[in-house]
């Protein structure tokens, strides 16, 4: 099991490495870097010269290593990152990219992992629902729910929503996580609440793709696993059809709706960042559509990494989950 | 490369059927026909691709002719300028008036009863060639006298937003079916030869699938669609955008198709295929695509309205196709604005052709799914 994870693990650093050569090649290959941007800003916004404007942005990227060639660029940012734990320095927040990210990036993961925890959970109930009622109305009912979920476009849901919440509800705080009366308040119960009346949109309309996607897995795997003689055997014993579903047909169908997960994890993250984007919230979906905007590399290149290394974290905790729930992978079945 | 195989395809189906049988296609039709939603979705494809084919003879006006901007949207009306009733339908063209706003003190825009413009079907408007090849000017709608006719209103330059929206369609399904013929290609022969060599490159071939699937999807198409210089022609922009949404896609496919390769190279007829000494790519195509099909043919019709998404998604970050051309993403790029959506609605149209599509595909697919393989 050790050895297993181990091995994971090990796999996934070169993995990583070449993301980051990719990634970092991808956003330095345009033309444009943060001086240029710095440049323009000058002549249009602050009334410089070219001549003015040209020398301030050479001083910039010659004082940020902006003018060297982008291998070198490159093995800096590595170095730094590795050695010290510097991601470097975001231009356009004139900050650390590591607070960058600090900051933006807990919120994201914890309303992805918010909407991937109630997905699976309501999704996995519908979907036991959804099968022990077979071609009952309820099961029509839960089969159009997630045929909808699975359809309906997430990004084009958030459009209309946030068109309905600002024009006919009123509601004038759709960007934010908090009303203005709670910023640096403690945590108490009110400011929970508050939070809440903020994201749910964004928490609804991801959770609502992932749902369905997990009920659908759950309920075909389900209906594989109550035909199956040890449920039958376990009905002949004269257990409860509680019982029976619960403890021999649920942990059963369960495998392939984990091993599915590194897929779903994607989905949900990706939903999460299109719905932050619509509702301009500040989290890593608008940071990274902003920071490729104005050339700001490390902040992209950065997230990129972390998003990538979640992804990677997210399968192999899918794995050992995988492992602890399947003797016939834990005991090397897989091994040939 | 395919034509043998589709060929020995029909060709046994035809024996098949002079037994009395059913051959596999007639089957999943008659399956796909119990599925309602899956005929609904059959139906409302065509319905799209009819709409893609003849936008030109569907739109009332030109889709680059520019009128009031923000106009709204105007409404068919059977009463004539006293509120009488009348015969003929017709609208009342939205035209600036000579007051203004007193807030904003822009021109207000509102319906001139003077002068009413009568509706027709089959009316002459502006030329086009029908298909791409005849020149014709009749459209299906649109007012007698020619004028334009705004039924959803008109974008910021005053162009229609209707006409815009069926045009729209021929470039996003355009695109939508390009990127998914491309990923469909390059996953399926991946996903067949990794499968059936198996072995060493078997290895190698994975590790890269699994490079690939480690990519975050979304920031690495904007950071892709970022790459082409702002000054490149149309069609040279539009091929990189089709370039870049396929870039990721096979990815998945091909690991699929693998898995179902694994499992048929260890089957008997295929086995027995090598033991007569059939070449490598006779056995791939001959023996194992036909079984694979099904499974692509699925995952084809649920990747394109993924496709279709990912253009409205990206066009509304201002990152798809650009003007000239249009499409619905292009459209929506107008709508990310608030106050857009707010003051005029209808500009947010394009949502519905998008929804449109998705949910055709969607029904189609899943119905196909149920039909090819009900277990």
């Amino acid at each position: 099991m050790f050895r297993f994870l181990l091995i994971r693990i090990a796999s996934a650093i070169p993995v990583l490495f070449i993301l980051s050569v990719v990634t970092f090649a991808i956003i330095q290959a345009p033309p444009g870097d943060y001086s240029d941007f710095i440049r323009s800003q000058l002549i249009n916004q602050g009334g410089a010269s070219f001549e003015e404007a040209d020398a301030q942005a050479k001083a910039y990227a010659a004082a940020h290593g902006l003018d060297k060639p982008i291998p070198v660029q490159y093995v800096n940012w590595v170095v730094g990152m590795v050695t010290e734990g510097d991601f470097g320095r975001s231009f356009f927040y004139n900050r650390p990219v590591a607070d960058v990210v600090a900051e933006r990036l807990p919120r994201t993961l914890l309303l992805a992992l918010t909407c991937h925890l109630l997905a699976s959970v309501i999704g996995i109930s519908f979907g036991i629902i959804a099968a022990t009622k077979q071609y009952s109305w309820i099961d029509s009912l839960l089969s159009f729910v997630s045929f909808l979920g699975m359809t309906v476009p997430r990004f084009l849901m958030a459009l209309v929503i946030v068109y309905i919440m600002v024009f006919h509800f009123n509601v004038n705080e759709i960007n934010s996580f908090f009303s203005p009366r709670y910023g640096g308040a403690p945590w108490s119960w009110a400011k929970f609440v508050n939070l809440v009346q903020h994201v749910w949109p964004i928490v609804a309309i991801a959770t609502f793709g992932g749902l369905a996607y997990n009920m659908r897995v759950m309920r075909g795997n389900l209906l594989d696993t109550l035909n199956a003689q040890y449920v039958e055997t376990a009905r002949a014993k004269g257990l409860s059809e509680g019982a029976v579903i619960l403890k021999h047909a649920v942990p059963n169908a369960l495998h392939p709706l984990v091993m599915y997960q590194g897929v779903v994890l994607p989905y949900m993250l990706t939903g999460e960042i299109e719905t932050a984007v619509i509702f301009a919230l500040p989290t890593v979906g608008p940071a990274i559509v902003s920071s490729m905007a104005v050339g700001d590399v490390y902040v992209t290149a950065t997230f990129m990494l972390v998003l990538s290394a979640t992804l990677i974290v997210g399968n192999i905790i899918a794995d050992i989950l995988l492992a602890l729930l399947d003797p016939r992978i834990r005991l090397g079945g897989g091994a040939n | 490369m395919l034509v043998p195989g589709e060929s020995t395809l029909k060709g046994s189906g035809e024996i098949v059927e002079k037994h009395g049988n059913e051959s596999y296609s007639a089957l999943v039709w008659r399956r796909l026909k119990r599925s309602w939603t899956g005929m609904a979705g059959l139906i409302m494809v065509g319905v799209l691709i009819f709409i893609a084919l003849f936008a030109d003879f569907l739109s009332p006006v030109d889709p680059k002719f520019t009128d009031v901007g923000y106009s709204s949207p105007e409404v068919i009306s059977f009463a004539d300028k006293d509120g009488g009733w009348t015969m003929f339908p017709r609208i009342y063209p939205m035209v600036e008036g000579a007051e203004l706003d007193p807030i904003t003190y822009q021109p207000l825009i509102g319906p001139d009863y003077d002068n009413p413009r009568y509706l027709g079907l089959f009316v002459k408007g502006a030329p086009y060639r029908l298909l791409w090849l005849i020149p014709a000017e009749r459209h299906l709608f649109g007012a007698v006298d020619g004028k334009p006719v705004h039924f959803l209103g008109t974008d910021k330059f005053g162009r229609d937003v209707l006409s815009r929206a069926l045009y729209g369609s021929r470039i996003s399904l355009m695109i939508a079916l390009t990127v998914v013929s491309i990923v469909t290609v390059v996953g399926t022969t991946v996903g067949m030869v990794s499968g059936y060599f198996g072995g060493r490159f078997d290895v190698w071939v994975q590790r890269f699938v699994e490079l690939v699937l480690a990519f975050p999807q979304l920031p690495l198409y904007l950071a892709l669609t970022s790459l082409i210089p702002v000054t490149a022609p149309t069609s040279v922009f539009l091929a990189f955008v089709i370039l870049v949404m396929s870039a990721l896609g096979w990815a998945q496919l091909s690991r699929e198709v693998r898995g179902k390769t694994l499992a048929l190279a260890g089957i008997d007829y295929v086995r027995a295929a090598i033991a007569i000494g059939a070449r490598d790519r006779r056995i791939i195509f001959q023996h194992i695509f036909p079984n694979v099909m099904s499974h692509v043919i699925v995952a084809v019709t649920l990747a394109i309205p993924n496709v279709v998404l990912l253009e409205s998604f990206l066009g509304f970050l201002g990152f798809a196709v650009k003007p000239p051309l249009i499409s619905w993403g292009l459209m929506l790029q107008d709508t990310s604005k608030y106050s857009a959506i707010g003051s005029y609605p209808w500009i947010l149209t394009p949502v519905a052709f998008v929804f449109a599509t998705v949910f055709a595909f969607n029904a189609l697919g899943d119905g196909l799914r149920d039909a090819i393989d009900p277990y």
